[in-house]
């Protein structure tokens, strides 16, 4: 699959198609890897692709919109699709290198939560598809196969109970905003915790300040999140932000039979209206 | 002074200044190590890596009330009263004190900072299993320094620690406590450092550096540098010699707290502009103020190779590489016209 990609990646840059490929790297430790910015077709020897490519590239996207290619999995690709959506990039300027992923595994070599519910081992859209030497047969969305048991678990408690545990873990926010700069979605040129007149979030870490900046966070993303899990995995405090953006997702999915990530035509529920709208405020 | 002290003739010393300590310690809490303030010695971690948050954090707050005001009255915040000890603080993060007292208590004292360092005494716990990220010995340092603690101990194995005092107060701490120490015990001692030294690998050079930093402020090399980093505080946050904060008015609070200079806001002014909002300056700036401003201003660089910028930076960038990676000599970029 390596060579496959190189020689996609050399084709790409010859063809003067894109200008820079976004991909992974192998990390100095030799195991692991980290991201990776090619720009001639000596480079490309650079670019690797096993279960130790975690990162969600199209956050770099949110920086280099033009003349790019990027390495994309199936769950990374649904970031493109609602960042399509969204008309933050252009389909046209962004050549998506998809490579068909049979899970990813953190530093532990533990395979990530995320991968054991994956609906999407080949993405959804691409430019180019790297395939594997062994590749899955299917991958069909199952019906049921969206995990909500974690969320599921927290809904069967008490509010009181729900908003303690809620409390316990923004108390350990640490306001790095990670989270956010991680996340594909999060574009905002300003975002609402930057904003000082008026100041609608408290800047410091504190519990009250933590609770309005992760809740905006979850809310924000309401109907866009599509669920690649990089807000949890980068938070240096172990707030399982996933556990949020599922719920969102479960409840949008409840509401309006939407998820996320797969229809780069659409538009997100929460950015469009109908005129044939049920509720009276709508119209 | 030195002194053999068994760990259960330790764990009661630790007991009797509870009593007019309070002690803060490295404990695991869900998978992380922090230090916090404990009530049970059975709670102390013997040996641990690093924890995840540097102890600037009992010194340089993430968030500290400076003052109160209300209706024109201006009541200043309340100063720890009970003396503090630090329990088990490796000689990185002793060391990093050292260098955030040349900010806070230079000419200008900063009496929030003052107040808690004379307050709080610092038992270090030498580093016997650095990690792949640590290069503390790139500073004239190492695993095993006492540089700006009270008493140093050292873990020989079989239940036994080495106590070094390295200050007045530290050797009131220690007077009278284990027993003397013998010439096996020294040179036990001396191969465990030994071997930690060894095991650090990782080297920067940090005057090098400087030399490269100083030709290199306008090198294209940046542009490219700073392509994979994500603009988040993490590095920034966990450094244990960061020490940017910004001020805030939070209901009738006047806050300090963390800032960091990858934030694109960290230099905005109040007038809209924003001289550092690129990535390639904000990327930079940390290089320039850990390796070169630093080290024009006091001497010393602001670093002490405890690692944690690279166990935790969620995109894996290698800062020794960053630096590593530099051109020596500026390119000169061609001239227009």
């Amino acid at each position: 699959m390596v060579e496959q990609l190189r020689q996609k990646a050399k084709e790409l840059l010859r063809n003067r198609k894109v200008e820079l490929i976004i991909g992974y790297q192998r990390s100095n430790n030799n195991i692991f890897t980290t991201p990776c910015f090619i720009e001639t077709e000596d480079e490309v020897s650079r670019l690797v692709w096993d279960k130790h490519c975690i990162y969600n590239l199209s956050s770099y996207l949110k920086e280099i919109k033009k003349g790019v290619g990027i390495v994309a999995k199936g769950c990374d690709v649904k970031s493109i699709v609602a960042l399509i959506q969204e008309n933050q990039i252009d389909r046209d300027q962004v050549k998506i290198i998809g490579v068909e992923c049979q899970g990813q595994v953190d530093e532990k070599g533990q395979s990530l939560e995320k991968c054991q519910s994956c609906q999407v081992h080949i993405p959804g859209i691409y430019d180019v598809l790297i395939r594997s030497k062994t590749p899955l047969s299917k991958n069909e969305p199952e019906e049921s196969a969206e995990e909500y048991s974690a969320v599921e678990e927290l809904e069967a408690k008490s509010t009181p109970e729900r908003w303690r545990f809620w409390q316990q873990q923004f108390e350990k926010c640490i306001r790095c905003y990670a989270c956010r700069q991680i996340c594909p979605l999060c574009y905002c040129s300003e975002c609402i915790t930057e904003k000082t007149v008026p100041q609608w979030i408290r800047p410091s870490p504190s519990l009250r300040g933590n609770t309005t900046w992760n809740v905006v966070r979850a809310f924000h993303l309401a109907g866009r999140c599509i669920d690649c899990g990089e807000c949890e995995r980068v938070c240096p405090v172990n707030i399982p932000l996933r556990k949020l953006n599922k719920k969102l997702q479960k409840e949008i999915m409840a509401m309006f039979n939407y998820m996320p990530g797969f229809d780069s035509k659409n538009k997100p529920p929460l950015t469009d209206f109908r005129l044939d709208d049920p509720e009276e405020f709508v119209r | 002074m030195k002194r053999l002290v068994r760990k259960e003739e330790l764990k009661k010393m630790l007991a009797e200044l509870m009593e007019n300590y309070d002690i803060i310690a490295p404990v695991n809490k869900e998978e992380l190590i922090f230090f916090q303030p404990i009530t049970k010695v059975e709670q102390i971690l013997w040996d641990y890596p690093n924890s995840l948050k540097p102890v600037k954090e009992f010194f340089l707050p993430p968030r500290e009330v400076l003052f109160q005001f209300n209706q024109g009255k201006v009541q200043p915040a309340d100063l720890p009263p009970k003396k503090r000890l630090i329990w088990g603080v490796r000689p990185c993060d002793a060391r990093s004190l050292l260098l955030l007292d040349k900010v806070f208590l230079n000419e200008n004292k900063d009496i929030y900072y003052l107040e808690k360092r004379r307050n709080t005494a610092l038992i270090g716990l030498s580093c016997n299993h650095p990690q792949e990220s640590c290069f503390c010995t790139s500073f004239s340092s190492g695993p095993h320094s006492k540089d700006g603690l009270d008493l140093l101990m050292t873990d020989l194995g079989e239940e036994t620690f080495l106590l070094e005092s390295n200050s007045p107060r530290g050797e009131k701490l220690l007077k009278g406590r284990g027993k003397e120490v013998d010439k096996a015990g020294e040179e036990k001692r001396e191969k465990i450092k030994e071997k930690a030294e060894r095991k650090i690998s990782r080297r920067l050079e940090p005057d090098e550096v400087l030399e490269k930093l100083i030709s290199g402020f306008d090198n294209p090399y940046w542009e490219k540098a700073c392509r994979q980093c994500i603009s988040c505080g993490i590095c920034r946050y966990l450094c244990p010699t960061c020490h940017c904060f910004d001020l805030a008015d939070e209901d009738s609070e006047r806050v300090r707290f963390w800032d960091g200079c990858s934030f694109p806001s960290f230099t905005k002014m109040t007038s809209g502009e924003n001289p550092k909002f690129a990535k390639k300056e904000r990327f930079k700036q940390w290089y320039y103020h850990k390796f070169s401003y630093f080290k024009q201003n006091h001497s010393v660089f602001l670093c002490v190779g405890c690692g944690r910028c690279l166990r935790n930076c969620p995109v894996k960038i290698d800062f020794s590489e960053v630096l590593e990676q530099l051109p020596a000599r500026a390119q000169t970029p061609p001239r227009e016209g």
